[in-house]
Order: C-alpha cells, then sequence, then structure tokens
C-alpha cells in the first residue's frame, strides 16, 4: 500500500479513528471502567434516542441542510401524551402506542405540508414547535399531576422498550445473546462479500478481496465484542434492537432505494432534481413525517427508560441530533452524508459523554466539551467546503 | 431555498447554541459544588460568545452570498425570456 492510499484510507475513515483513539483515551482515564459489560448497555440506553433521532435528522439535512428543531420539545409533548393515556386515563399499551404514533404522524403531515407545499422556511416551521410544544407538555402535565410528571408506566411498555431480550442474571454468561451475537456477526461478513461480488458481476468498482476481509472481519469483530458484552450484563437490552432495527432500515433506504437516492439528489441541486423528474415536494414532506415518527419511538425508549413524563425531557435533543450528524459528517450543505457517518457521530459523542460521567466530571466541564467537539466539527465542514470551492 | 441559506442557518443556530452553553456557564457561576475556578469559567465564557459570534457573522456573510448566486442564476433566465 503506497502513501496515497494510506492516506485516502485514513481520510475516509477519519472519524472511525477518531472514535477510536477517545475510546482507548477513556479506557485508560477510567482504568478499563468504560470496558464494562454495563458500560455498553449503558452507552445503548443513554443514547438510544440520539441513533433514531439522528437517523430523521439526516434525511431532513441530506435534502439540503435543512434541520428540525421541534423534535426535542415534541418528545416532552409525547411524553405528556403518553403519561396520559398510560397513567391516568389508564388505556393499554397497544392503544397508546398506536395514539402517539398517530399523533406524531398528524403533527408529521402538517409539518411537511407546511415545508413543502406552503414553503414556510422548515427552521421557522419548527421553530414554532420548538416553542410551544414544551409549554404545551408541561401544561398537560401539571394538570394531571400535583409533581409536575407522570409515574410509572406499565411494566409490559417499559419491557417492549426498555427491557431484554434473552434475560438473564448479571455476571452470568449468556449463551443465547452470544449465539445471536455471532450469527449477527456471520451475516455481516456474508453482506460484505456478496455485495461485493454483486458488484464485480455488474462492472463497478468493487473493495479488493483483502480490503473486504478487513471490513468484515472488523466489523465481525466489533459485533462479537458488543454482545460478548451484553451477555455479561443479563441480555440484549431492547433498546439495541429498535436502534438496530433503525439504522439498518434507513441504511437500505439511503443506499438501495431510487426514494432515498432521491434526497441525496434534492440536496445536492433542488433544481436539477426537480428538473430531472423528482417530486421534490414530496420528498420534503416526506423528510418530516419521516422524523416525526422517528420523534414518536425515540420518546418511547426515553420515557421507557426514565420511567416517567417530565417537563424537562427532550432538552437540547435536537441539537444531540444535529451534532451528531454535522460530527459524523453529514454536508451541512445537504446532499452529503451517510447513516453509518452518524452512527459514529453519535457513537463518539456518546463515549465521551460516557466517559466524562464515568470519571465524574463536573457538569460544566462537559458542557464545555460537548461545545468543543461541536464547534470542531463545524469548523472541520467550513473548511472542507472552502476546499471543494 | 437555496442550500447556501440552509446552511447559514445551521451555522446561526450552532453560533446561538454556543452562546447559550456560555450562558449556562454563567448561570452556573454560584454554584459550590464545582471543579471549575471562577477563571476558567469566565475563560470558557469568553471562548463560547467569540464563538459563537464569530459563526452568527460566518452565518450571515454564507447567507448574503447564496443570495448574490440566487440573483446571479435568477438573471440568464430573465435575460433568455426578454429574448423571446
Amino acid at each position: 500500500m503506497d502513501k496515497k492510499q494510506i492516506s485516502a484510507v485514513l481520510k475516509k475513515n477519519a472519524m472511525l479513528i477518531v472514535l477510536v483513539l477517545v475510546y482507548l483515551f477513556f479506557l485508560i482515564l477510567t482504568k478499563g471502567g468504560i470496558f464494562k459489560p454495563s458500560s455498553f448497555t449503558e452507552l445503548i440506553n443513554q443514547n438510544a434516542y440520539v441513533y433514531i433521532l439522528g437517523a430523521g435528522m439526516l434525511m431532513c439535512m441530506l435534502t439540503g441542510g435543512n434541520i428540525d428543531l421541534s423534535c426535542g420539545a415534541f418528545v416532552c409533548l409525547l411524553g405528556a401524551f403518553g403519561g396520559v393515556f398510560m397513567i391516568v386515563q389508564g388505556l393499554g399499551t397497544g392503544v397508546s402506542i398506536l395514539l402517539l404514533m398517530l399523533i406524531g404522524i398528524v403533527y408529521g403531515v402538517i409539518l411537511g405540508y407546511l415545508i413543502a407545499y406552503v414553503h414556510i422556511p422548515p427552521w421557522i416551521a419548527t421553530l414554532a414547535g420548538y416553542l410551544a410544544f414544551r409549554g404545551w407538555g408541561t401544561s398537560i402535565l401539571s394538570s394531571n399531576s400535583k409533581t409536575g410528571s407522570l409515574a410509572p408506566f406499565p411494566v409490559d411498555f417499559q419491557n417492549i422498550f426498555y427491557g431484554r431480550v434473552f434475560q438473564t442474571e448479571k455476571g452470568v454468561f449468556n449463551v443465547p445473546c452470544f449465539v445471536f451475537g455471532l450469527a449477527m456477526a456471520a451475516l455481516v461478513a456474508l453482506i460484505v462479500f456478496m455485495t461485493r461480488k454483486n458488484r464485480l458481476r455488474k462492472g463497478y468498482e468493487a473493495d479488493s478481496m483483502q480490503a473486504a476481509a478487513i471490513k468484515s472481519g472488523l466489523g465481525a469483530a466489533v459485533i462479537i465484542l458488543v454482545m460478548t458484552k451484553l451477555s455479561f450484563d443479563g441480555g440484549i437490552p431492547t433498546t439495541l434492537l429498535w436502534v438496530a432495527g433503525i439504522v439498518l432500515v434507513y441504511s437500505f433506504i439511503t443506499s438501495k432505494t431510487t426514494i432515498g437516492r432521491h434526497f441525496y439528489v434534492v440536496g445536492g441541486n433542488m433544481e436539477a432534481a426537480r428538473l430531472s423528474g423528482v417530486n421534490t415536494r414530496r420528498i420534503m414532506f416526506l423528510a418530516y413525517l419521516n422524523m416525526a415518527v422517528l420523534t414518536a419511538i425515540a420518546t418511547f425508549t426515553v420515557i421507557a427508560r426514565s420511567q416517567s413524563a417530565y417537563a424537562d425531557v427532550g432538552k437540547n435533543f435536537e441539537m444531540d441530533a444535529i451534532s451528531a450528524c454535522v460530527v459524523g459528517g453529514v454536508s451541512a450543505s445537504g446532499g452529503a452524508g451517510s447513516v453509518l457517518g452518524m452512527v459514529i457521530g453519535a457513537t463518539l459523542i456518546g463515549v465521551i459523554n460516557l466517559g466524562m460521567s464515568l470519571i465524574s466530571l463536573d457538569a460544566n466541564y462537559q458542557r464545555v466539551v460537548k461545545g468543543f467537539v461541536l464547534l470542531a466539527a463545524v469548523v472541520f465542514d467550513i473548511l472542507s467546503k472552502k476546499r471543494e470551492k | 431555498m437555496t442550500n447556501g441559506k440552509n446552511r447559514s442557518y445551521l451555522l446561526g443556530i450552532v453560533g446561538a447554541y454556543l452562546i447559550y452553553l456560555a450562558y449556562q456557564l454563567f448561570e452556573g457561576r454560584a454554584e459550590t459544588d464545582t471543579t471549575m475556578t471562577p477563571a476558567v469559567r469566565y475563560v470558557f465564557i469568553a471562548l463560547f460568545v467569540i464563538a459563537g459570534i464569530a459563526l452568527a457573522v460566518y452565518a450571515v456573510i454564507v447567507w448574503k452570498q447564496s443570495g448574490k448566486e440566487e440573483e446571479k442564476e435568477e438573471k440568464p433566465k430573465q435575460d433568455e425570456t426578454a429574448l423571446k
């Protein structure tokens, strides 16, 4: 491998390398604390909402750097409704989930229509939600509870969004969990080689056998490591299944479907996309409808984990999702970015947050670090854009 | 709405968020159970305010530049229509 090739590989995988280095840094700082099984579970549970909202924010940003400022406040509002449905009214878990999804869809339709067809700038349309929803959610909570919060959610709701699959005692090796991990690792390796084979068959450029082997080996190793850790921490968190499912679905949509490619085309040049026959309004509408639905799913994971609905839930969630996307290499002008990049960005921020809390770093310093990470990502985006020009 | 303008809004929002972080640090200046000394706190507040304002100013520059690019794109279209 010559210098140019090494440089290209390093550039392509820069954020992944940064993630590994940051993890190693905290591994030393926490004296191995971040490598404990409970830390892996905590990383997934604490950051599930970032992955889910990040997937939605990615689709919005792909269309041209558009964002959704209302998702955090909408989590508060949906949490309040969820508390009223499940705790105050005593409606069943299934019915409540359907009602909350319906509210998410209605909001998504209204928001998507206002942005795509009435042409209200997204940041204004979603700013209205940012300002209104938290107040609305807080008033629902205070009118239904003396403490201003509603708890606890039903056990079956918590099991769906904050439970475990193949549950066993912590510290005891969970064989089904490990076997599941081996199966997933084998599947990833198979997908990498099948993709390479398909590309070669169609005459496209493909990774060398060596590169494919390294990719699949590393991917499989990470999966086996994570699942082994989870095997010692009582089983697979259901949050991981939700996150993995959403990440896989959106990865497929953005890379293998026509409509996924349309999101990139609209973000690359909307006028050219429109003249090429892409229904740009429909893409914008779908981006915001999709964001609202994913916000509903993120809400379920958050309120199941906190086991309550309260007024401060969802604070700064929109900035966490935007940070995950920007750190993960999603372009602020749209048309570029990937689900994998967003996942790496979200994981990097999650590792930093978890590492800082494991070393009991002062909350003020944690804010400083968060700010610098976001600033560094934005500066990197600005410099990349200038280099392109 | 051009991508340039959307980008400027995102940059402006990040700038505002950095100023908000500075405000949060300022609000916590009376905390007693913190390891952050007042001097360090004010240094970070100043850094975030400066970075936030710089990003906001850059966002305005990007917004104006994308506005000019939009005008340039529309002018040939108008000339074509006039020729017809």
